[in-house]
Formats: C-alpha cells, structure tokens, sequence
C-alpha cells in the first residue's frame, strides 16, 4: 500500500504576492466571530458591562468629588469643615464601591475568557476528532496541537482584558472628542488633525506586524513538529549518533523563530512609543499654532490648557489599544488559523447519521472498487470478492499490494472512487459510522497503546466491558500470563506508546483489545508479526475460537497462519489475482503455489 | 535516573551566562529605561512652563515657540530612546529564549531511554515551547517593570518632596509597604497556583500528542465521543486552574486602590483642615493628588510584574527538573584514547539486569561469546528480554559494570560515539523521519552518496518499491509524508543500517512484515555483508536461526534456556527441541487443512452492560 501524502506546509497558504489580499478579506469577519462567542454567556456578559460601567462611573466621579471640594470649599472661602468631612467619606464610598467592582469585573472577565477557551479548545478538539484519516496522513501532529495549546491560548488576553477596555477605550474617545467640540470648534478641528497621522501609523504598523505573526506562528508550528518527532524519534537519533546532526537542524528552525521573534518587538517597540510621541507632538503643535492669539488675547490659556489635557486624554486610550494592537493581532492570526481548521467540514466524517445496527451477520462484497488515495495513483483496481459470513479469509500478497488498504475501506477510513463495498447487502456508506466501527475491530500492524493501564488499553472508554470481560479477553488471546506476572498486573501503568512492553506484547495487549470489544468481524493485519511461534500457535487456536460464527479476515506474511482460510485471496499491484482454498490455489500452480512452495523450501514458518 | 546537583547546567546558570556576555546591551537598556522615564515626567513640567509663559505678562513669542520646540524635541527623545530599549532588553530576552530552547534540546538529546519512560513528549514539547516563553517574559516585561516601578516612583516621590515637604510625601506613601508585604505573602500561592496552571497545560498537549498519535485505534474503536469527553476534564482543570490564579491576582489592584483611596480621604478631611487654616496652600493641595495618581499607577503594576515573575520562576524550576537529570548512558567511564575497535568480537558474562524503578529481572545470568563476523540469533518468547540485549549492547540502557565486553573492552569504556558508530541497528517498531526516503536511508550521514542509498536500498529489496513511487528516492515520508506499508518501513529501515557498512549489525525482529519471498532476498543479501560483521538477530523463525553460527534461546524468565549452534540445539537441548515440536505440530495441522484443533480455551464472552444493548454471544 503506497499512498501519495499530500504535503501541506505550515507556511501561508497564499503565495506572497496574494498574502495581503488574502489578509485583508480574511480579518474583518475573524474578529467578528471572536466576538459572537459572547452570546453564549448573555448574563456573564452583561453583568460584566455593568460592571465596567460602574468603574467607569468611579473614574469620573473621583475628580468630581474632588472639584467640589475645592471649587465649592476651599476656593470660595466657605470653610465648611462639616461637608468636606461629607465629602471625604462620599470618596471612600465610592472607591470601596469601585474596588468591590474591580474585584467583581475582572474575575468576571477571567471567567468569561475561560468559558470561551474552553468552548473553543473542546470544540476544536472533537472536531478533530471526526476528521478522516485523509487530514491525518496531511497535517503533522504537531501542528494540530499549536493549533488547540498555543492558538488557543493566544485568546486568552483577548478575551479577558482587551475587549472590554477597548470599549471602554473608545467610549472614553468619543466623549472626549464631543467635550473638545463643544468648548472650542476650531481647536477641536486642529487637535483632530492628530488621527490622520494616527491612522497612518496604524494602518502601516498592522500590515506589517500580520505578516510577520503569520510567519512566527507557522514557525511555532513547526517547532513543535520537529520537537515532537524528534522526541518519539529519540532513540533511533541517538543510536545513529545524530544528536549533532539534528541538533543543526533545530538550530535552524529555532533562529528563524528568533529571527521573526526580534523583528515582532521591533514592530512592538515602535508601536505605542510612537502613538505616545504623536501625542507630545501635537500639543506642542496645539500651543505653538496658537500662542498668536492667546497673546493677542482672542483665546482664553484656560481654554488652551483643557485642549492640552484634552489630547492627551486623547491619545493615551489610542496608544492603549494601540499597545493591545499586538494582543489584538496576534489573537487574530491565532483565531484564524483555529477557524480554519473548524470550517474544514470536508474532511469531517459523520459520526450520527445512519442506519444504528447492534451487530452484523457479517457477509462482506467488494464490487468493483476503485481506490486511490491521491489523484489516479491506483491503489486498488477493480477489486471484486465475496466473504461470507462466518468465514475466515486470508489477504496475502507482496507489501505495498493492497492488503491493507482493504482493511482501511472496510472500516470507512477513506472514500472510495468507483464501486461498492456491501456489508449484510447493505452499502457500508448506510451504516452509523460509529456502529460500523465497532462491528468491525482491527488489530494493525503499528500497535498503539494509550497512557492509562492495561485494564483501560484493552476496555479503552467502554464502561460495558466489565474487568471480568478483560481478563477473559486477555486470557484468550494468552496475554493473562504475562500480565500477572507483573508488578501492578491489569494496573500497571503503560508509559507513553507502551514502550515498557516488548513489540510482542503490545501486540497480545492490542489483540486482547479487539476481542473484549466482541465485533462482528475481526480483522488481523499481521497482527501476530512480532510473536514468537509458541505464543502465536496457541493465539492460533484462540482465533479459530474467535472466528466461530464471526467473519474473519487474517493478513499475514507467513503462509503457515493462514492455510487454514475457508478463502485465499492473491494480491498484486492492486488486484486480486487468485482465489480459492489453500489446496485449491496449489493445484492452480499459480502466484500463490510459487509462494508456498518458496516459503516450504526456505522453512518459513518452522 | 539519578539527579545529579552539582556541575549540571541550570536555567539560571545559563541565563545569568547570557547577562554577562550581554552586560554592556543590558546595563544600556536599562540606563535608557530611565532615562526615559526622567524625559517623561519632563513633558508636564514643559507644558506647565509653556502655559506660564503664555500667561505671563511680558510674554514674546519666540519664547513660547522655543519652549514648544524644546517640548517637542524632549518627546522626540522619549520616543527614540523608548524604542531603543524595548529593542535592547526585549531582543535580549529573545536570545534568552533561543539560548534556553537549544540547551534544552540539547540536554535532551543527552538523556537516555529511561528518561524517556518518565516523561511524556507533550510534557516535553510544553516545557520546551510554553515554558521557555515564560522565562522570556520574566527577564523582559518582568524585568523592566520592576526598574521602571522603581523609577517612576523614585522621581514622583521626588518632585513630591519638592513641593509637598517630608510630611505630606511620607503620609501619601504609607500604603506601600504593606503592599509590598501583601505581594510577597501572596507569592508563594501565585507560585503553586502557577505550577498547577502548567501542569494543567502539560497535561492537554501530552493529550493532544497521543490522540492524534493514536488516531487510527480511536477511529478504529469509535472512541472520539469518549476522547472529547477526556479532553473536556483536562480543558475543565486548565479552566480551575486560571480561575485560581485569577482570584488570586484579582486582589491585588482592588486592595492597592483601596489603600490609596483611604489614605486620600484621610487626606481629604486634614488637608483641607490645613488649607482652611491657611498652613497648606491650595495648589498643594491639588498637587497632592496629582502625585498620588502618578504613585498608585506602577503600583498597580507591581502585580502584573509579580505573577509574571513567579510564573517564569516557576517555569525555571520545570526546566531545571530537566536539566538536573544527568544521564544515565554517559562517557563517564569511557577511555578517551580509544578511537577504533581492533576486533568486533562481543562476549557477555553473566549478565543479569534491572530494569530501573523495577525488581523484575528482565535478563539473567546470561553468558555467551561471540567471534567477529559472527551471527547469533536470539530466540525466546514474547517479553523474554531479547530486545533488552540488544538495547544493552547499544547501550541504551546502561548494563551493569563488567558483563559486557567488546573487542576485549568493557562496554562502558568503549565512547559512546564510537560504540554507536560501530554499530548498526535496525529496530523491530519502524520509525522514519519526515524528509525524503533518500535522506532517510543516508541518515547516518549526510555525505554519503547516492549510489550508495541505492545500493543499500537494492541489498534491502527496496529499491523497486521507491523507483515505483511517483517521485521516487524524493519521496517525502514520515508523519506528514507518503504512508508506506509496514513491510516497505522495515526495508527502509535495513537499507538505514546497511548503508552505514557497520562492524556490529543488530537486527531486532525486522522481518516480520515482510513476505516470504522478499524475506530470502535480503537473507541472502545479508548473508554477504554479515561475512564481514558481527550480527546479533532477534527473530521468531527458525529458518533464519538456522542460517546463524549460534543460536541464543531465552525462556520467559529471561535465562538462557540453551546456547550453539543449530544442529547442536536440535541434538542436545530439551528446550530448543520443544520449539521445533510445537513448529512441526503446526505445519501438520496446516496440511490438515487446520482448523481442526480449536480446543476449548474456555473463553466466553458475557453480554455487553452498560449501554443496555442486548448481543448474543459472539465468542
């Protein structure tokens, strides 16, 4: 079984030239839609709001509380001591109540963000979960899990603080901007002259710092994948004495990282710095442009003096956002690349619709498949057989000739081109994926085993297999006596991979999983491989049990495993080029004589 | 695993390495942090200036534009020398982070297989990645907070003495050492609630890592409801442990405010007193405020400033966890002198071993010796120990001192390089990097040329197969590459090792996915290259032991259950004849057309609970 990956990089899908365009469409709607997850917590939301409202109220109300004093009090002579004391006391009133609401607003925000995160990482990761084999053999494993750790993170800050303050930013803006007009029109008009250059700035500080976040979190990806590789890979770098030799290649992909990393805070560096010198600017501009006519007495310095503090009430929310601008973006490009993969609804497959079916008979017909996994690179061509139910049939043939790859289709694991495949008379496209698969339990050739113990690498989720049940599946598959032996037993804990048990016992274990799940049709893709002859004669006789009453279908190497098949099928290049029983198929003298008789001569299988 | 304390590397060693090869960018960073700051509490002072200067009577004009012109200049500097030290002291940091990702890489690169049993690879790619972030931060925004809380305090507290006098400075001030108190009491929490958060984090990317690593069985096993409904708890504890940490941190802005407010209205009521009195003017009065807003802003920052500095310590700690392990397998013992094996001859005297963390012994007592150019097959039941020897031989795992002896050396005085250099191996799970199958094959060194893969490739009876792939030796393989099947993998994988022309060639199982036929092509093709190495075999078939000068069987317990040569075994030992029985007993059964035999094994399945769905019994 050969197959064509269709190699997808990390890098921008777009080529240069069209980054920009592909950028700009993209963005508006991203933040959109960050926006909308608001909707599910309406209350937290509002709640939230209020509460940002009232610190805003205690902002304003400090200085107020403060003008009183001074202008009604201290500066009119009054002297009434009694209504400063009130005063004061209305003060600490208002900034317990702006404490207690700070409190409230920012764990409000804390939770909010989390729920969102929440929603978006586990929502991100079952959508995963349905994806097809097809996007697995596309994307490397570490760039899904950049995508549900570190994108996923990114909006993190978005959520719980920049949102908000960017509204209570732009709110504070817009009143600022009204008080300038209706003091003075034509300084309001100067003063505004200011969000030109501003614009300016922004426009050209966001294409820039975009570009460079697109290409620093495809790097991250990418970091990730060469770190995830190596470190399963560990073993075999280090036996071939290649540490000095991959260690180059990290250095590679971690200077570049560094490389766009130095290049984001030159782009940070100048940011806000420079909003925050427009600002200075201006009002040395504002006063300058205008000292004429304070001294020729047409304008009030008072009135000067506000604009002055009116800029930089201005300016120093822009430059607010402005330093989130980073926030903002680096979100964005996260979110992005999150919604990208959520909107990828053509590799999903459907795991509710579909005939629901408790078990099968287990009567199996290839019609006419066609299969390629990319384009017409042919992996299969024209396979036509029929497996009755309840036998058990051989795929044998040269690797690389189509065993697998049958198994595959079997169990849905891609589309087919042309043809049928029928299980029970019924196209397996019919069933409720989830019910076929579990009627159809393969044992593969790469064993996998989950973190967790045995007990759990052989029931995995299912809380209908009882213990009992595991034990009786182990024990038949002969894996009972290796793991009593062990310290722990069915508990002990299987490292990561499994890689505390030997090749062979791994695959007992796997093996012991496929029977406790107690499917309709069993599937053994050289699945005793790494066995050695005692253990796999006496599994020999476990799967005759196994395949009483149940369609079986055995790929194997060694001919001896499979002499025994009510159905041989030959394999090569695709086709199927023989069939029949194992006496049958020697007396044809055909592909499948040549190979026992070349297996009996070199005593394969003694 | 030992835990070595002293001599290791640590984060903090390394980094404080880094600050002193990089002390003259720092110390500048650092003097500009200031300096911009002291422009920064310029600009008011100017615009007060110029505001006077408008008001004044016998004001000129160019006064005014050369004070705004001074304005102007003083935020222009500000500006350049903000910017100048965000890029000093951030791009530091980023060369901290670098620094720290590689050591790191590195030193796992050191660590030995037992290491590896430890910990997970989505534990290690979050320390690598998240946890190295943390670090950036600390020594960054960390950092430069801490210099500027202090500066801008320093000069507010300054321009308030000015103005204000001793009294009124010291009673505006009093909050902020029980502040401080308060941040270092809540230190230790934010540094456990943070070691939590990460671990948390670890947790989803070890998670993530293995499921889509194991793709194929949860597809297989319809376990992607169940998986979701996993991950969800570990996205759950993630969750809890942010909101800890936010409850946390969420006190300290409120209580700092609250301190302040107090102290003002406290104020509020004397200083007005004051005023009243005619002892405090007016305008101080109003400074006052001016100056406790300017005190309370980098106040309120201090807590920022210390969760990210507990957070990067936390994650100093996480690495250091790492970079304290030494080596198991190390050149420790090694002689250096020794640049080339004379002979290749292995001999091992009875060996026994632990495995770490474990009492059950996977080999003992075994004895044997083997002549260079040698084959030896090892045989044995599933989990007897064979793949054990041979990660002994490699020195994967450490083998205790003085069992092991190669070309008469004790294996642990033999340099590792040397050791693995000699060597070939060839391992039983197939593991191919994603870049081209040329690559992978000349993965032992890159110079190695093209007729060389290929030859190696044709020895392993892969070649066909590649040149039959549309894009041949430049297929891409690995985890995004081609999928190839197992049998074309482990072909691959014996080109790898042939390709290096080694002196020990150590084949674990390799053959089990691969079909008779293609099966003696590469037996004869090995026979050739064996003539000049020593080959140790693991394999489950006769027919290849047979071809070996000896033949190592091992029994479940990991003894030695008999060792020679084929026909000796076949005359002499109990053990080995059994094997050939039960072999014999099978190929008969085969004949018999096979299924006859299917004795009860007594294993029937119970119906299936849970989900209330009635089956009849399959088994």
């Amino acid at each position: 079984m050969s197959k064509m990956g269709n190699k997808v990089t990390d890098a921008p899908l777009a080529p240069e030239g069209r980054m920009a365009e592909y950028v700009q469409k993209k963005k508006r709607h991203t933040l959109l839609r960050l926006v909308t997850y608001f909707k599910y917590y309406p209350w937290l939301t509002l709640v939230t709001l209020l509460l940002a409202a009232v610190s805003n109220f205690v902002v304003v109300a400090k200085p107020w509380i403060l003008a009183n004093i001074i202008d009604k009090n201290l500066k009119t002579g009054l002297n009434d001591m009694e209504s400063i004391i009130r005063y004061a006391l209305l003060y600490l009133a208002v900034i317990l109540v702006g404490c207690g609401s700070d409190y409230l607003q920012s764990l409000m925000l804390s939770s909010l963000g989390q729920r969102i995160m929440h929603r978006l990482r586990t929502g991100l990761f079952s959508h995963i979960q349905h994806f097809s084999m097809g996007f697995f053999d596309r994307n490397s494993s570490g760039s899904i899990l950049t995508r549900i750790s570190s994108d996923v993170e990114s909006l993190s800050d978005l959520y719980s603080s920049v949102l908000v303050s960017f509204v209570r930013d732009t709110l504070l803006i817009i009143s600022v901007v009204y008080a300038m007009f209706t003091m003075n029109i034509s300084l309001a008009g100067f003063s505004l002259l200011v969000i030109p250059v501003i614009a300016a700035a922004t426009v050209g500080y966001r294409y820039a710092s975009r570009r460079n976040y697109i290409k620093l979190k495809s790097m991250l990806s990418r970091l990730n994948g060469f770190l995830a590789e190596n470190i399963i890979g560990m073993r075999i770098v280090q036996i071939f004495g290649r540490e000095e030799h991959k260690k180059q290649e990290f250095h590679k992909l971690s200077k570049e990282y560094y490389r766009l990393g130095v290049i984001e805070i030159i782009l940070n560096s100048l940011s806000s710095p420079l909003l925050n010198a427009i600002g200075n600017l201006s009002v040395a501009a504002l006063v300058a442009f205008f000292a004429k006519d304070v001294l020729a007495g047409t304008l009030a310095v008072g009135v000067l003096y506000a604009f002055t503090d009116y800029i930089k009430q201005f300016t120093r929310p822009i430059s607010r956002i402005a330093e989130q601008f980073t926030t903002i973006q680096s979100a964005l490009i996260s979110a992005d690349r999150i919604f990208d993969m959520m909107d990828n609804q053509a590799d999903q497959e459907d795991m509710e619709s579909g005939r629901h079916i408790d078990s099968l008979k287990g009567d199996i017909e290839f019609q006419n498949v066609w299969f390629a996994y990319q384009g017409e690179h042919w992996v299969l061509k024209d396979v036509s057989f029929k497996i009755h139910a309840g036998q058990t049939v051989a795929f044998v043939g040269a690797t690389g000739s189509g065993k697998t790859t049958i198994i595959s289709l079997l169990a849905r694991f891609y589309k087919i081109q042309k043809g049928r495949i029928l299980i029970d008379g019924v196209d397996i496209n019919e069933y409720n994926l989830s019910d076929l698969r579990r009627q159809v339990a393969v044992v593969m050739q790469d064993v996998f085993l989950f973190s967790g113990d045995i007990n759990y690498n052989i029931r995995l989720n299912e809380e209908w297999i009882t213990d009992e049940d595991v034990v009786q599946a182990a024990t038949f598959v002969n894996a009972n006596e290796f793991i009593e032996k062990l310290p722990d037993g069915y508990n002990q804990e299987v490292t990561e991979r499994g890689s505390s048990f030997s090749a062979g016992q791994r695959q007992l274990i796997a093996f012991a999983r496929a029977v406790a799940f107690k499917p309709s049709v069993l599937v053994l893709d050289e699945a005793t491989a790494n066995i050695d002859t005692e253990t796999e004669a006496a599994l020999k006789n476990a799967l005759a049990n196994a395949s009483e009453g149940r369609t079986s279908i055995i790929i194997a190497h060694r001919l001896s495993t499979i002499t025994g098949a009510d159905c041989i099928f030959v394999m090569k290049n695709g086709q199927i080029r023989e069939s029949g029983r194992h006496a049958e198929l020697l007396e044809a003298k055909g592909i499948y004589a040549k190979l026992y008789e070349l297996s009996q001569k070199t005593g394969e299988g003694l | 695993m030992s835990i070595s304390k002293e001599g290791s590397i640590t984060s903090g060693k390394l980094i404080a390495k880094l600050f002193r090869k990089n002390m003259v960018r720092y110390g500048a960073g650092i003097i500009l942090v200031i300096v911009t700051q002291v422009l920064n509490t310029q600009i008011p002072k100017l615009l007060g200036d110029l505001i006077d200067s408008l008001q004044a009577p016998s004001s000129v004009i160019s006064e005014v534009y050369a004070l705004a012109g001074t304005m102007a200049g003083v935020a222009i500097a500000a500006f350049l020398f903000r910017f100048l030290w965000r890029y000093l002291i951030m791009g530091f940091t980023r060369s901290i982070e670098l620094n720290l990702r590689e050591s790191l890489f590195t030193k796992l690169q050191s660590l030995s297989a037992n290491f590896y049993l430890k910990y997970n690879t989505g534990d290690l790619i979050t320390r690598s990645i998240s946890d190295v972030q943390a670090v950036r931060m600390m020594f960054g925004m960390g950092l430069v907070g801490i210099v500027d809380v202090l500066v801008v305090n320093a000069v507010s507290i300054y321009y308030m003495v000015q103005s204000t006098g001793w009294l009124l400075t010291a009673s505006a001030i009093i909050p902020i050492p029980f502040i401080i108190l308060l941040l270092v009491k809540v230190r230790s929490g934010v540094r456990k609630r943070f070691r939590k958060l990460q671990e948390s984090i670890s947790a989803i990317s070890s998670k993530v890592q293995e499921n889509i690593t194991g793709i194929r069985v949860v597809k297989a096993f319809a376990q992607e409801k169940s998986e979701s409904a996993i991950f969800d708890k570990l996205s759950r504890n993630k969750w809890g442990a942010e909101m800890k940490m936010a409850r946390l941190s969420a006190v300290v802005s409120p209580i700092v405010q609250l301190a302040f407010g107090t102290v003002f209205s406290v104020f509020l009521i004397f200083g007005g007193q004051a005023v009243i009195k005619g002892t405090l003017s007016l305008g101080d009065f109003v400074a006052f405020n001016g100056y406790l807003l300017l005190v309370i802003e980098p106040v309120n920052m201090i807590s920022r400033i210390v969760q990210v500095w507990q957070r990067g310590r936390v994650s100093m700690s996480r690495l250091d966890e790492i970079f304290r392990v030494s080596p198991e397998v190390d050149d420790s013992r090694a002689d250096s002198s020794l640049t080339e094996l004379e002979s290749t001859d292995i001999r091992v005297e009875g060996l026994t071993y632990f495995y770490p963390e474990s009492n059950k012994k996977a080999l003992q007592n075994i004895s044997f010796s083997l002549p260079q150019g040698g084959i030896l097959a090892i045989m044995g039941p599933t989990g007897s120990g064979k793949t054990t020897l041979a990660n002994l031989l490699m020195r994967v795992w450490q083998a205790p001192q003085n069992h092991i002896y190669i070309g008469g050396h004790e294996i642990s005085t033999i340099p590792l390089a040397l050791l693995r250099q000699s060597i070939a191996y060839v391992p039983q799970d197939t593991f191919l990097f994603s870049d081209s199958i040329e690559n992978n094959i000349r993965f032992s060194n890159e110079s190695i040329p093209f007729e060389e893969v290929e030859k190696a490739a044709i020895a392993a009876a892969v070649d066909d197969n590649i040149k039959a792939l549309p894009k041949g030796y430049e297929t891409v393989v690995g985890e995004r590459g081609m999928t190839l099947s197992g049998g074309q993998k482990q072909r691959i994988c014996i080109a790898r090792a042939l390709v290096k022309n080694p002196r020990i060639l150590l084949l674990d199982d390799c053959l089990s996915a691969v079909d008779s036929q293609t099966e003696q092509l590469i037996l004869g093709n090995l026979r050739e290259i064996m003539t000049h190495c020593t080959t140790l075999m693991i394999t489950h078939r006769v027919s290849a032991a047979a071809m070996a000068d000896k033949i190592l069987l091992l029994d479940e317990e990991g003894r030695m259950a008999a060792f020679g040569s084929h026909s000796e075994l076949k005359a002499t030992s109990p053990a080995y004849q059994h094997l050939l029985e039960v072999i014999e007993a099978e190929k008969e059964t085969e004949s018999d057309n096979g299924k006859e035999i299917s004795p009860q094994t007594g294993f029937h399945a119970s119906g299936r609970g849970g989900f209330g769905v009635e089956r009849e019994e399959l088994l």
